[in-house]
């Protein structure tokens, strides 16, 4: 190494994540200065990128902010997403702001990690983004509906259940950057950010049922592709108005998981066979179509196909889905819960294995401890050469003269 | 086949290094048989999170546990060492440039008072190849074959040494090592899972 880092380093741009580092972790200068042992104006300077840190005075900060000294002097990519300002009823009280501040952050950290491994390893993400829908003049629940029709459409999924996990959908057929975060509390379904830089990026309650979980996801792809540069926190809460950018978003959902058309040829079968549907039937098309019962009576009492209100009855009568999927043998909808998207995770061990990040930087990126990071190296290299197996076969079976009904 | 010499009067570990002798059962013969001293930097000893899997042979990954130094340490076979130096901070930034913390101290201190890196790990050993080249670098099979060739040990002890190691710290030398096919030799009988 030729230089010091802390000679050529952009002062300004290392004061500022010095600062918001000791922020995030609740110091003040004083008690930053103190760490250090200077005065609390000289603090300020090297915040204000105005005084040159010394290189044991980084280390200190570092450790006393939680931080490692790697998070401040490697190269990073320069992409600052900024705070994301939650407007009206989308979060509710100053209450709300600060309990949902450090997943918000931590959804932050984890695109920027992502994006980081893209750079490491050249490997941009491929955005497949439809233009942002234009719904004005249009009602909400018609906008709604027109767009759930023509994205099914543009991801070829026709009228049909989504059978395929929606996570995986949305994360490679449009790029978005998805990452399932248990949240506290319960009432917060997901998180939904965007930059020009990284793109659109949603984090989902992991600790949500699957069927929660993928109409939260649907009801963010709403928000991307209406509202794409507008902040969301979604919270459960029945009992206030909601902005139309959210209706719309609730009834993106819907249809997009539940398309009229198909569920209309759904019910005609149901009803060839029996006078009315029954508690079952609801039951079944809520597992086929990957939703609660919630929803699938909200929407078959939108459909007029069930009387208002019977999802509220079905509720207060304490019907139990799961219990009822068991007894129907019906198979609940396949979903992945890690917390990090596929693609991430073969990042991180491509540029592991390649030698671009040490085995403490693999572990960081993946949240894990050393030890679990090396076991799932052994995992990901066995899957990668199981892959490779495979496409040597398939470029053998290629490669092989033409079969014998060509050669017929 | 490779013979280590020790040429630094000290050693420092890497937490890559550490989690592999902890996970053999044999760290303390280990450490007795290296004939220089064996050190870690505070940032391993304190910061990181050293593992290994504890679970009963042929279950090994049902448990993990936090590795313990404090033994070797108050046996004087460990020493906790930290950045005295502006050099030494001055390093340890510089090298966390491209580094994590841990590698980034431990190849700092050991730049600047001439000690050896024992190092298992793919990234810090190349970047300390080009960054330290006076160093030596050691890793665990150089310090298991020291302790093999020193105490005699059977074939059988460095089979479950070996084993430990694969199961109880998934840590398997790459092919390019020089020592890959002794380790290979020893442990034979193993067949890993997934």
């Amino acid at each position: 190494m030729d230089k010091n880092i802390l000679d050529v380093i952009d002062m300004s741009e290392l004061g500022r994540e010095l600062q918001q580092a000791r922020v995030r972790c609740g110091l003040t200068q004083e008690d930053a200065a103190k760490i250090i042992e200077v005065a609390r104006t000289t603090l300020t300077a090297i915040e204000k990128g105005d005084r040159r840190i010394k290189a044991d005075e980084l280390v200190k900060l570092a450790h006393a902010y939680g931080h490692s000294v790697s998070d401040f002097v490697r190269p990073r990519p320069k992409v600052a997403i900024s705070q994301p300002q939650f407007r009206g009823p989308s979060l509710r009280s100053p209450e709300d702001t600060e309990k949902v501040e450090p997943f918000v952050e931590k959804l932050k950290q984890l695109a920027l990690n992502y994006f980081e491994l893209e750079e490491i390893t050249r490997m941009p993400l491929t955005r497949k983004y439809p233009p942002q829908y234009e719904i004005e003049g249009l009602e909400v629940e018609e906008a709604a509906e027109t767009v759930a029709i023509e994205e099914r459409h543009r991801l070829g999924l026709g009228d049909e259940p989504i059978t395929k996990i929606l996570r995986d959908i949305l994360e490679q057929d449009v790029g978005l950057r998805i990452f399932y975060i248990p949240i506290q509390p319960a009432k917060f379904s997901a998180i939904y950010l965007f930059d020009h830089q990284i793109g659109g990026c949603i984090a989902i309650n992991s600790n949500h049922p699957e069927e929660r979980r993928r109409w939260s996801l649907a009801h963010d792809y709403g928000h991307f592709l209406v509202h794409r540069h507008k902040p969301t926190a979604d919270i459960e809460d029945h009992y206030r108005r909601k902005p139309g950018s959210e209706r719309f978003a609730d009834d993106f959902a819907l249809y997009f998981l539940m398309p009229t058309s198909g569920l209309i040829r759904r019910i005609k079968d149901i009803r060839r066979t029996k006078n009315g549907i029954t508690l079952g039937d609801v039951c079944t098309l809520a597992t086929y179509y990957g939703v609660s019962m919630a929803a699938m009576t909200l929407r078959l009492e939108g459909m007029k196909v069930l009387p208002t209100g019977i999802g509220d009855q079905i509720k207060k009568g304490g019907f139990k889905f799961r219990e009822a999927q068991e007894k129907l043998g019906l198979v609940a909808i396949p979903s992945r819960d890690e917390e990090l998207p596929s693609r991430y995770q073969y990042l991180a061990f491509e540029s592991f294995i390649k030698g671009f990040i040490t085995e403490g930087m693999f572990a960081r990126f993946l949240g894990i401890d050393r030890l679990d990071a090396r076991h799932l190296a052994e995992i990901l290299q066995h899957q990668t050469e199981e892959v490779t197996d495979k496409a040597i076969i398939d470029e053998s079976i290629d490669r092989l003269p033409g079969t014998l009904e060509d050669e017929g | 086949m490779k013979e280590i010499i020790f040429c630094h009067e000290c050693i420092i570990l890497d937490a890559s290094l550490v989690i592999n002798l902890c996970a053999s059962g044999k760290m303390l013969e280990i450490l007795k048989a290296i004939p220089s001293r064996v050190a870690v930097s505070d940032y391993v000893a304190d910061r990181e999170v050293l593992k290994v899997y504890t679970g009963p042979d042929g279950d090994e990954m049902r448990t993990k546990a936090s590795v313990n130094l404090r033994p070797y340490i108050d046996s004087n076979l460990l020493a906790v060492v930290s950045p005295n130096s502006e050099d030494e901070y001055l390093d340890y930034v510089n090298f966390a440039s491209e580094l994590d913390d841990g590698e980034a101290l431990t190849g700092a201190i050991a730049k600047h008072r001439n000690w050896s890196i024992g190092i298992d790990e793919r990234k810090g050993t190349s970047f300390f190849t080009r960054e330290t080249q006076q160093l030596q670098l050691v890793t665990t099979p150089d310090l298991i074959k020291h302790w093999a060739d020193t105490d005699n040990s059977s074939l059988s002890i460095l089979e479950t040494i070996i084993r430990n190691r694969e199961r109880r710290a998934r840590y398997h030398p790459n092919s390019e090592h020089p020592l890959y096919t002794w380790w290979n030799n020893c442990g034979n009988f193993y067949c890993r899972e997934y």
